[in-house]
């Protein structure tokens, strides 16, 4: 699987878990649901940034799928 | 004193904005789509500051003060989407408007559905009926909140940031708006900073939760959903596939159009900054929640907790930079929208221009012009009708136009459709909305439900008749 197919799942599967979270005590996401998104979309950079090096060493110079 | 010269001194810095990016703008592209270069980065810190917008300074606290937790569900359905959106979505639309050379949400359904005068003119007026809403609703709430700042009367404070704001958007055009959403976006950390020291201040989250549990523990453990829903677990679900169909909203869609190439890490970073920014506004419904605590008797207008609290703690530097923000993210949702709308508005024009053999430069003239017409017929219905906030209207009236356009924008990357399919969706869902809106059935999340419905069945169904009538159809 791409690393950036992990990286946007990782984001999507905190968001059902926040919401999870949300249903059984709202202020608990305050301490770990909103928090854990950022922590969540820092981990999915550096998937696709490491995804982007890898492509572009395999290529010679032009990485990074052009979207 | 303090507030009155930060305002005045930010709203000249913003005439100077829309100078600086002047000389830039040559062509409609340029004006429009910023030439389509705007990168992730830019665009992720534009986009934040545009989506949550005044709701997250004004509104969402003020729903907490007035019904407390519900609204953080309103905020942790955006996470998904907007990585759904920095992944999928938006590098599709960019692709997408790039080859058909689009400038406009309008042009973009025309075109991608194979052109089409009533489909121009259907979804230009839907989006201008709906925007307008907004521009009246944005200059009353800059009126509302400027006029004790700037000491001057709720029109005049309406007239100075309105035509403020029209100056620089006319001069830089998309880029003088997203230059100033970013500004907004500074304004916005040093509320959140704001927020977070008060909370400390008053013994961290836990001890502000003990004593709005002591206070009301509805506030934190509500019976239903209200004002959103029957129950807090349908709400929570709600809001996170809401915001899916929500980023079809025209102006959302007008900066994916403005995307220039993207990678993986691109949308990664989009993803990152438009979170972070995102993940702030739960703290201010916290804030806005323990306003019961904090302040000092019960408020009449929920809307106001947050200026009131800054008030109240802040000192006199920080409150004129707190409301620096508030009007800079009600410029930010005026601005904006008010770009989007333009450019959908222009379709209506073009075959003329083209008739008329109009050049480029005559081209951005008229555009400017329908720009200044929109601004004109906003001021005059606000300054006629009497102050308030009306934050509310603002995210109703998007949700509901998200909801109506879902079929022939969201649907037409998993299957497209055809231009009478497109038509017949959104004029089809735009009724019922309509007639249930008026008739006040259903709450208005089930509404734009409803509405999202019919839309993707409608683009389908009548798509489907429309080849088996026409095989040539698109």
């Amino acid at each position: 699987m791409k690393k950036s197919t992990i990286a946007a799942a990782i984001i999507v599967v905190w968001g059902i878990a926040s919401v999870l979270i949300g249903i059984k005590d709202p202020i608990l996401v305050l301490y770990t649901g909103f928090p854990g998104w950022i922590a969540a979309t820092v981990i999915a950079y550096f998937l696709c940034a490491q995804e982007e090096k890898e492509e572009k060493s395999r290529t010679g110079g032009k990485g990074g799928t052009v979207k | 004193m303090i507030p009155k010269v930060i305002a005045i001194v930010y709203l000249i810095a913003l005439l100077g904005v829309g100078l600086v990016y002047r000389k830039g703008v040559k062509t409609r592209l340029d004006y429009y789509v910023a030439g389509r270069k705007l990168t992730p980065l830019v665009l992720g810190l534009s986009f934040a500051t545009a989506v949550t917008g005044v709701w997250s300074y004004i509104g969402a606290p003020g729903s907490g003060y007035a019904y407390g937790v519900p609204e953080f569900a309103s905020f942790a359905g955006w996470i998904p989407g907007v990585a759904i959106v920095a992944f999928i979505w938006a590098p599709r639309v960019r692709k997408k408007a790039a080859e058909l050379g689009t400038t406009s949400f309008t042009g973009f359904i025309r075109d991608a559905h194979g052109g089409g005068y009533a489909l121009t003119a259907l979804i230009s007026i839907v989006t201008m009926a709906a925007y307008v809403l907004t521009f009246v609703a944005a200059l009353k709430g800059l009126g509302v909140m400027f006029s004790p700042v700037l000491g001057v009367s709720y029109v005049t404070a309406l007239l100075i940031c309105g035509v403020v704001i029209i100056v620089y958007s006319l001069m830089g055009g998309l880029r003088a708006v997203v230059f100033t959403d970013i500004v907004g976006l500074g304004f916005m950390i040093i509320t959140f900073g704001t927020v977070i020291w008060l909370i400390l201040s008053q013994g961290g989250i836990g001890a502000v939760t003990a004593r709005i549990n002591e206070f009301n523990p509805e506030l934190l453990h509500p019976p239903t959903g209200a004002p959103y829903g029957a129950t807090m677990a349908g709400i929570w679900i709600s809001f996170l596939v809401l915001y899916v169909f929500y980023q079809a909203l025209p102006h959302y869609w007008h900066y994916y159009i403005s995307l220039g190439e993207t990678t993986n890490k691109g949308a990664a970073i989009f993803t990152l900054v438009a979170t972070a920014s995102v993940c702030m506004v739960p703290f201010f419904i916290f804030t806005g929640i323990a306003g019961h605590v904090l302040l000092p008797g019960v408020l009449e207008d929920p809307d106001t907790v947050m200026p009131m609290i800054f008030q109240t703690y802040a000192n006199p530097v920080i409150f004129g930079l707190f409301s620096i923000g508030v009007f800079t993210a009600i410029m930010t949702t005026f601005d904006g929208s008010l770009l989007a709308t333009t450019a959908c508005v222009d379709e209506l024009f073009l075959p003329l221009y083209e008739k008329r053999g109009q050049t480029e430069a005559q081209k951005l003239r008229w555009g400017r012009t329908i720009m200044v017409a929109l601004w004109a017929v906003a001021v005059i219905w606000a300054v006629t009708s009497p102050p308030a906030l009306m934050v509310k209207l603002l995210v109703l009236g998007w949700v509901g136009l998200s909801a109506v356009v879902a079929g022939p924008t969201l649907c037409y990357f998993i299957k497209p459709g055809t231009k009478w399919g497109a038509f017949s969706a959104i004029l089809v869902s735009l009724i019922v909305l309509v007639v249930l809106s008026v008739r006040g059935l259903l709450g208005w999340i089930e509404q734009a439900f409803v509405a999202l419905a019919v839309s993707i069945a409608v683009y389908y169904i009548a798509s489907a008749i429309e080849r088996k009538v026409s095989p040539s159809s698109q």
